[in-house]
């Protein structure tokens, strides 16, 4: 079990030193002068020298890579050009809002894409079963900041029940519930599929008919066998579905100008400070990858085949 | 088509849409009320009427012959991008699992690392860095995010297919290597990747939509859906029509595509649904 830990962990590594490199490289070919951007338009020459010898872009590539990576290890992002203050301090600042939002949409997806998940297998070949999957093609189909804008237009304006954006005073929870719920679309498409599939597949399974034959009550079975069973393929979307919700809340955020880090990149892509945007989509990256790597040591507890010795890697393609 | 095709009601649904959505944008020159970019000062923010079924944006533009020309940026960045990663995918995916060893070993850790970057967002990365965002470069960058996972699932059909009786004749009998993946291997990966592909357009195309609203993707007047919406959400709470046509263009696209796939799944891999079509 340590054994499976302590891989992941190591195979944890090289992605991350992936997505550090694509950055750089992004950030290394980007048109313009960084400096004359930071130092606004009346700067001196001699200024905008300084400033570039302040942010190392004197150096040679292999240098600034080198310096890139160890401040990465550090936990510094790079300088904003706008805010003129570290990125990694606009993130942190950021992070509480999205992480806020991630939580909520995950949470309404599970809730809503399990229920009716488990409904359609329930009563699968009748009306609800295809009642919940064209829903959830549909929730799967749509544009998240589309759907933030129509469900504004409904409950914000036509019927005056929530607010149209913003955070509120203290975070209150009617500031959270729209935002929450367009992000939260294309993933309860996906778990009530998944969900779907997967009780169906188990409900097949000798155990089921055991229990059936023993007496116990179908709620009880479903709620107990099969859902137990059926969770292993549903933690491994959860996970590869993070990166949708990521990108998503960048949209989400910027349609209900939640402060967010998705609302700070939006921010920054208008006034061209890439190091924000670049900053933040690593942290994102980051996010989902260590998010991931949980989903994967989770699978320890649901699934104690993954604890034998010989088991490559869990979930992937059927 | 087989008469399990012609049950699959999901198949025909998203066949009909997106042939539908084809033509709409194929003969978007015939059906088109306006000029897309025709600005008319004496009609702006029209509400939709006869003359203007969708209604009119802020600067007095049709929007329905907005959304039908918007089509074809939408349907042009996600077939191209799809096509795109299907051809690096494949080459990936191929050579990975026909040559296996390092090789295998070296492209595969590659495709992991690239299939850990939440690609959306490694899209935008790539789109912000241009201080002029095209759709050329759109359906490019997408095409270059989108392979990963069509390598890794060519890979494993070759070697599913690799080992088995036809190719060891194929091999006996002096077909070349190269010979052997065209000619042998490849076409049995056709089902798998064809819904693969199907399935990424409909991803490509919600991904276009959502770079052209951040401002990342096709610029003003470009009839782009999604910075139709960027444009039509300043007048949400008074004009809301300027934001629901474009934005209902996407989702019948995206579903139709999505539809598509799902059926294509059902009728050229059975594998995948066991308790088969009722």
């Amino acid at each position: 079990m340590l054994y499976f830990i302590l891989r992941r962990l190591l195979a944890l590594l090289p992605v991350l030193w992936g997505i550090a490199t694509i950055v750089f490289a992004l950030m290394y070919v980007v048109p313009g002068d960084p400096a004359r951007l930071m130092a606004g338009q009346n700067a001196s020459a001699e200024t905008i020298e300084l400033i570039r010898v302040r942010l190392g872009l004197d150096r040679p590539v292999h240098e600034r890579y080198w310096i890139f990576l160890k401040n990465l290890a550090r936990g510094e992002l790079g300088y904003s050009y706008r805010q003129r203050r570290p990125v990694a301090g606009v993130i942190l600042e950021r992070f509480p809002a999205t992480l806020e939002l991630a939580l909520a949409a995950v949470l309404i997806a599970l809730v809503l894409g399990v229920g009716a998940g488990v409904l359609a297998a329930r009563f699968h070949g009748s009306w609800p079963d295809y009642g919940v999957m064209a829903l959830s093609l549909l929730g799967i189909s749509t544009p998240v900041f589309w759907l933030g804008l129509m469900l504004i237009v409904v409950f914000s304006v036509w019927l005056g029940w929530l607010p149209v954006g913003g955070y509120g005073e203290s975070g209150e929870m009617r500031y959270l519930i729209l935002p929450a719920l367009s992000l939260s679309a294309i993933s309860t498409g996906y778990f009530s599929r998944i969900t779907r599939s997967s009780f169906l597949e188990v409900l097949r399974g000798d155990f089921i008919l055991a229990a059936r034959a023993r007496g116990i009550p179908e709620r009880r079975i479903l709620g107990r066998h099969a859902l137990r069973n059926a969770a292993v393929p549903l933690v491994t979307v959860v996970g590869t579905n993070l990166a949708g919700l990521l990108g998503g809340a960048v949209a989400t955020e910027t349609v209900f100008a939640w402060p967010g880090i998705g609302r700070a990149i939006y921010d920054a892509i208008l006034l061209r400070d890439l190091p924000v945007v670049e900053g933040g989509v690593i942290f994102l990256a980051f996010i989902f990858v260590v998010a991931n790597l949980a989903i994967d040591l989770l699978y320890l507890w649901i699934d104690p085949r993954v604890r034998l010795p010989g088991f490559s890697g869990a979930g992937g393609e059927p | 088509m087989s008469l399990r095709a012609y049950r699959s009601i999901t198949l025909r649904i998203g066949l009909a849409l997106v042939l539908l959505l084809v033509l709409s944008a194929l003969c978007a020159g015939l059906l088109a009320p306006c000029d897309p970019l025709r600005v008319d000062v004496a009609s702006v923010m029209a509400p939709p009427s006869l003359a203007h079924p969708f209604g009119t944006d802020y600067l007095g533009r049709d929007v329905l012959s907005r959304v039908l020309y918007g089509g074809r940026i939408s349907l042009t960045v996600g077939v191209l991008a799809v096509i795109i990663s299907g051809l690096a995918g494949t080459l990936v995916g191929a050579l990975a699992g026909f040559a296996g060893g390092w090789v295998d070993e070296v492209l595969m850790r590659l495709t992991d690392i690239v299939l850990a970057f939440p690609t959306a967002l490694l899209a935008l990365a790539v789109m912000a860095i241009f201080e002029n965002p095209t759709v050329g470069k759109i359906f490019i960058v997408l095409g270059l995010v989108g392979w990963a996972n069509i390598a890794r699932l060519v890979r494993a059909e070759v070697l599913a297919v690799k080992e088995r009786d036809f190719v060891t004749a194929a091999r006996s009998v002096g077909v070349s290597p190269l010979g052997i993946v065209i000619r042998h291997i490849l076409p049995n990966t056709l089902g798998t990747l064809t819904v693969a592909l199907t399935l990424g357009v409909a991803g490509n195309i919600l991904t276009e939509a959502w770079l052209s609203f951040l401002g990342l993707g096709a610029q003003p007047p470009l009839p782009s859906w999604g910075a139709m919406i960027t444009e039509g959400q300043y007048f949400l709470t008074t004009r809301p029509w300027v934001c629901i046509f474009p934005g209902l263009a996407i989702l019948l696209t995206v579903l139709g595509f999505n539809m598509l796939g799902d059926g294509l799944r059902d009728v050229l891999d059975p594998r995948l649904n066991p308790r088969g079509r009722r």
